[in-house]
């Protein structure tokens, strides 16, 4: 599936929905667009179904054309031949079980014998056999997602569609479909375009993220990458959570990694890749990007400061369960959040010090880094 | 940027589905409409300024409109048409406000059907219930006041009908009561409870959170309620033509058919100086609608229903009985009335002897005329039942779903065409089917149809086309676009998403219209009296005519054959309801809430919402 210069300005609307977005899914896998609401991640996923209508760009599956703007050419959602969740199921109400399954094969005029073949299948496959029969409004949830999954499934499309499928699961029963829906894509080896505003979901299931803002996006690539190389502020913050440090540069040097010096905690240095596209000079003052986990929290060993510790004292501890996570704050720096192991507890006022990974951080100019994440509503 | 639109490259033309035949068929259906709305009023307009008698070549002047506003009575019959309105929306408008909110808000014993009741006084036509009225009301012999006249030191019962209390009377025990109410307790029902909550317990009493909590989230649904209303302030006919004119007491709508009825030639040019006036209304409604329609006024309804109902205590009882005393007055005492006076030797007069007969019964039921009446009802109404749901399930779709250019004006005309009476409408479409000739060659395709049942069909199917498309329209926003979006994407096409989607979906709703499309044709009166003749006049045309024929008025009579329209209104509302259950099942009562729970985070969605 091919995604060409697409965008799309709603009426009324100064900016773009989606803005000269191009993005290819190959088959057999799994890419996610993921971004804050309002981003444009669904009104993509609607133009690729055809329930939007993309002002410009081409949509392509396979070799065979399903927009092309240019050419006033669109297949009506009907003719594309794909699967789609939809975030609320749509499970017909006056429809069982069954019926809802059948009713894409019907619409390809398939032998009753056959259907009914395909539909038992299917509704194996996505765990409710023997649920042919029970009305649309007696599921709950999770049953209404797997109908949602085998009505998708059941014409066997090249394309899946799924538009933030869980966000109405309770947490239990999200990890679970999570998984089964991985399993499932394995197995049936299709290509799918995801939807989500949650980036556990996004990192967990995805071959490939394509993180989104203001319709254009920001940055795509593997999980992994976007996690530890992120492009910019915007994909730093919203994948994953950062600890910002003030500091300042210490060594350029020409590929791109700096060592950079704490501020407050001179004899603290690490290192990390650089982000900006002029470069650094040293002793420009920075912000290091740091992830929670290479942080670690111990009780202050005692007045003097060890080597490459940062000074801090816990201001509040949250116990959140499977760990503990103290608002600290740090000499010459900001409060932040730093998570601890919940065996060792830190009371409120403890000293403590903070010891950092020594490598693998970013440094953004202190100029521009305003923690975006602080903006970024999640709904 | 490679983005940037080329011009003409590309047309944002449909919100999914239909080609771009959809621009014709916006055209079609705009001109359809607007020609059959706005040309009566215009050919109305134009041909106020020709004196020259109907079907005769034209000769132009203004003194139809010196004559028509020479007459002083003319202004009275505007200054009438606005005081009754006023008044009676004064006082039912409260009321009903007041009724919806204890059914839909409160643990008022049996409210679905004290709701119910309501429907069914809806449903019962204007002239039936005047002339239930009238025989409890009558100065000479109305029951109620022969009764108060056995009373000791009573000379004379206190009512009389022929009055404007009285007039005002019939239309809030009509529809302006249970119309309100019918719409209002959806909304009512529909309204987040939480936010009525947070006004509880930041301590507010249960009035106190009514008055500043509720009603204020009830604008929107009473302002559109009030709209509905509104439009169709010169459209009452049927109870001041019986109970006005006897006492000289004119409105806009018996004025123009004193004009054409009662002169000797009929003044169709002063009629028509008169109807001219509407064209001022309509000038008034549609910005007004357009001001409305563009308001978020549908965001009432929210996906978080939960039923927190407010305990009265012991004021209770008292709330209930007070809506049953109601549902007595608008329903059980006329209907009882009406069956009672048909038996009577003349109603009223307890000492008649013998004080009950059947005669009145079998010179009806052997009247040729009555016959011709019930058929010509029949197959009238039936018509309109089925056509209707279809016709404008399809209209509202156009206003919901789609994005076509020009539904805005559609919906416009629509507003506009609920402002002109129907008494204007039918003069207007009189014209059309005699013909006219406005110096350019002479128009008379359409005569064929004059005196025919079709051109009553065409006026009754289109006349419940307001309500009905709001109706529709409401379902549909309700249920929100992933239902379809769903078939579309499950490769069904537009038509068979529209038949196995939608219309089971919407069943219960199509099944209302239709009912209510039977209920408005049947007893349909102002909008048809001009365009019937005496071989396809309806029932309700029948019983008007029976109560204000000159050579004396047959009461009796006119009570049985209103008792006729009841009855089949009632009988049909039985049978599709009892119809809707068997094709609606499993989305009738429970399934309709999980549709709502499923469907919810659509229902929101502003595209839909705003064009």
């Amino acid at each position: 599936m091919r995604l060409e210069h697409l965008s799309k300005t709603y009426p009324g609307n100064p900016t773009p929905a989606v803005d000269d977005l191009s993005i290819d899914v190959f088959e057999g896998e799994i890419i996610t667009l993921l971004g804050p609401s309002g981003c444009g991640k669904s009104t993509t996923l609607r133009m690729v179904a055809g329930l939007e209508v993309p002002d410009s760009g081409s949509i392509y599956f396979g070799e065979k054309p399903v927009v092309i703007s240019d050419q006033g050419f669109r297949l009506p959602p009907d003719k594309r031949e794909l699967g789609m969740v939809f975030q609320s199921y749509a499970i017909w109400p006056h429809m069982t079980v069954e019926e809802n399954v059948a009713f894409p094969l019907k619409s390809k005029k398939m032998q009753k014998a056959e259907i009914s073949e395909r539909v038992d299948a299917i509704l194996e496959l996505v765990g409710l056999p023997g649920m042919q029969k029970r009305p649309g409004p007696l599921l709950s949830g999770g049953q209404q997602q797997r109908v949602a999954l085998a009505r998708a499934l059941v014409t066997e499309p090249k394309v899946l569609l799924l538009d933030e499928p869980f966000s109405n699961l309770d947490a239990k029963l999200r990890e679970q479909m999570r998984i089964e829906v991985k399993l499932l894509q394995r197995r049936l080896n299709i290509a799918v375009l995801f939807v989500t505003h949650d980036q556990v979901e996004a990192l967990s299931l995805s071959d490939s993220i394509a993180l989104m803002n203001y319709g254009v996006i920001q940055q795509q690539g593997e999980p992994r990458i976007l996690y530890e190389e992120p492009a910019n502020e915007f994909v730093r913050d919203f994948v994953g959570k950062t600890v910002l440090f003030k500091g300042s540069v210490r060594d350029a040097n020409p590929s791109g990694v700096l060592s950079i010096s704490i501020e407050g905690a001179p004899n603290c240095v690490v290192f990390g890749h650089g982000y900006d596209p002029d470069g650094f000079k040293s002793g420009q003052s920075v912000f290091i990007g740091v992830r929670p986990e290479d942080v670690e929290i111990l009780p202050a060993g005692g007045d003097e400061l060890a080597s490459g510790m940062v000074a801090g004292v816990v201001e509040a501890a949250l116990f959140v369960g499977e760990r503990i996570e103290y608002q600290v704050k740090v000499h010459e720096q900001h409060t932040m959040i730093v998570y601890g192991e919940r065996h060792v507890p830190i009371e409120d006022g403890g000293k403590v010090w903070l010891r950092l990974r020594p490598e693998g951080h970013s440094a953004w100019p202190s100029d521009w880094a305003v923690p975006v994440s602080a903006l970024v509503e999640s709904d | 940027m490679i983005g940037i639109p080329r011009a003409g490259s590309r047309k944002k033309i449909a919100g999914i589905g239909l080609p771009s035949a959809s621009s014709y068929l916006m055209v079609v259906l705009i001109l359809v409409f607007g020609v059959y709305v706005l040309v009566p009023v215009l050919l109305i307009f134009v041909n106020s300024f020709n004196v020259a008698a109907i079907g005769q070549p034209t000769d132009w002047a203004i003194d139809n409109w010196k004559l028509a506003f020479s007459d002083p009575q003319i202004f009275i019959a505007l200054r009438n048409t606005f005081m009754i309105f006023g008044i009676f929306t004064l006082v039912s408008f409260p009321l009903a406000v007041l009724i919806a909110w204890a059914i839909a808000r409160t643990k008022v014993k049996w409210a679905y059907g004290l709701e119910f009741m309501f429907w069914v006084s809806f449903m019962i036509p204007t002239i039936s219930v005047t002339i239930g009225w009238t025989f409890l009301m009558d100065p000479d012999f109305g029951i109620l006041n022969k009764l108060i006249e056995y009373l000791p030191f009573v000379d004379e019962g206190p009512f009389n009908i022929y009055s404007v209390p009285g007039i005002i009377w019939v239309h809030l025990m009509a529809n302006a009561t249970s119309g309100k109410v019918m719409l209002l307790v959806p909304a009512f029902r529909n309204m987040n409870v939480s936010l009525e909550e947070a006004g509880r317990v930041s301590g507010a009493s249960n009035f106190r959170t009514m008055l500043r909590v509720t009603l204020p989230l009830m604008v929107p649904a009473m302002t559109v309620v009030f709209m509905l209303q509104l439009v169709r302030i010169f459209q009452s006919f049927e109870t001041e033509q019986i109970l006005g004119t006897p006492i000289d007491f004119y409105v806009y709508s018996t004025k123009i058919f004193q004009f054409i009825r009662f002169f000797d030639p009929p003044n169709y040019g002063a009629a028509a100086a008169l109807a001219s006036l509407t064209l001022v209304i309509i000038a008034i409604i549609y910005p007004t609608q357009r001001w409305l329609t563009s308001r978020k006024s549908y965001t009432t309804v929210s996906g978080s229903f939960k039923p927190g109902l407010i305990d009265l205590g012991r004021a209770q009882p008292f709330v209930t009985g007070g809506i049953i005393f109601m549902i007595v007055l608008l329903t059980i005492l006329p209907i009882a009335t009406l069956i009672g006076g048909s038996f009577m030797t003349r109603v009223g007069f307890f000492n008649a002897t013998p004080m009950f007969t059947t005669k009145h019964w079998d010179l009806v039921l052997n009247d040729r005329f009555f016959i011709q009446s019930l058929k010509t009802t029949i197959i009238l109404s039936s018509t309109t039942a089925i056509v209707s749901p279809l016709l404008f399930s399809l209209i509202a779709y156009i206003f919901v779903r789609t994005k076509w250019r020009g539904k805005q004006l559609l919906e416009g005309i629509f507003w506009m065409s609920a402002a002109v009476p129907g008494i204007l409408s039918g003069l207007g479409l009189l014209w059309l089917f005699l013909g006219f000739d406005m110096g350019f060659g002479r128009f008379d395709l359409l005569l064929p149809l004059y005196g025919t049942i079709y051109a009553l069909i065409m006026v009754v199917v289109l006349q419940g086309k307001l309500t009905s498309t709001q109706l529709i329209k409401g379902v549909y926003l309700q249920m929100g676009a992933d239902m379809e979006e769903a078939a579309r994407v499950a490769g069904a096409g537009w038509l068979r998403t529209y038949f196995r989607i939608w219309v089971p979906l919407i069943m219960p709703t199509l099944i209302l219209i239709g009912t209510l499309n039977f209920v408005i044709s049947a007893g349909a009166t102002g909008s048809i009296i001009l365009i019937a003749s005496r071989e396809t006049q309806t029932l309700s045309i029948f019983a008007l005519d029976l109560m204000t024929h000159n050579t004396g008025r047959q009461l009796e009579a006119a009570g049985i054959v209103s008792l006729f329209i009841v009855g089949l209104t009632v009988v049909v509302a039985v049978v599709l309801r009892r119809f809707g259950l068997q094709v609606g099942v499993r989305h009738d009562m429970k399934s309709s809430k999980a549709t709502k729970k499923v469907s919810a985070p659509a229902v929101a969605a502003p595209a839909t919402l705003h064009p």
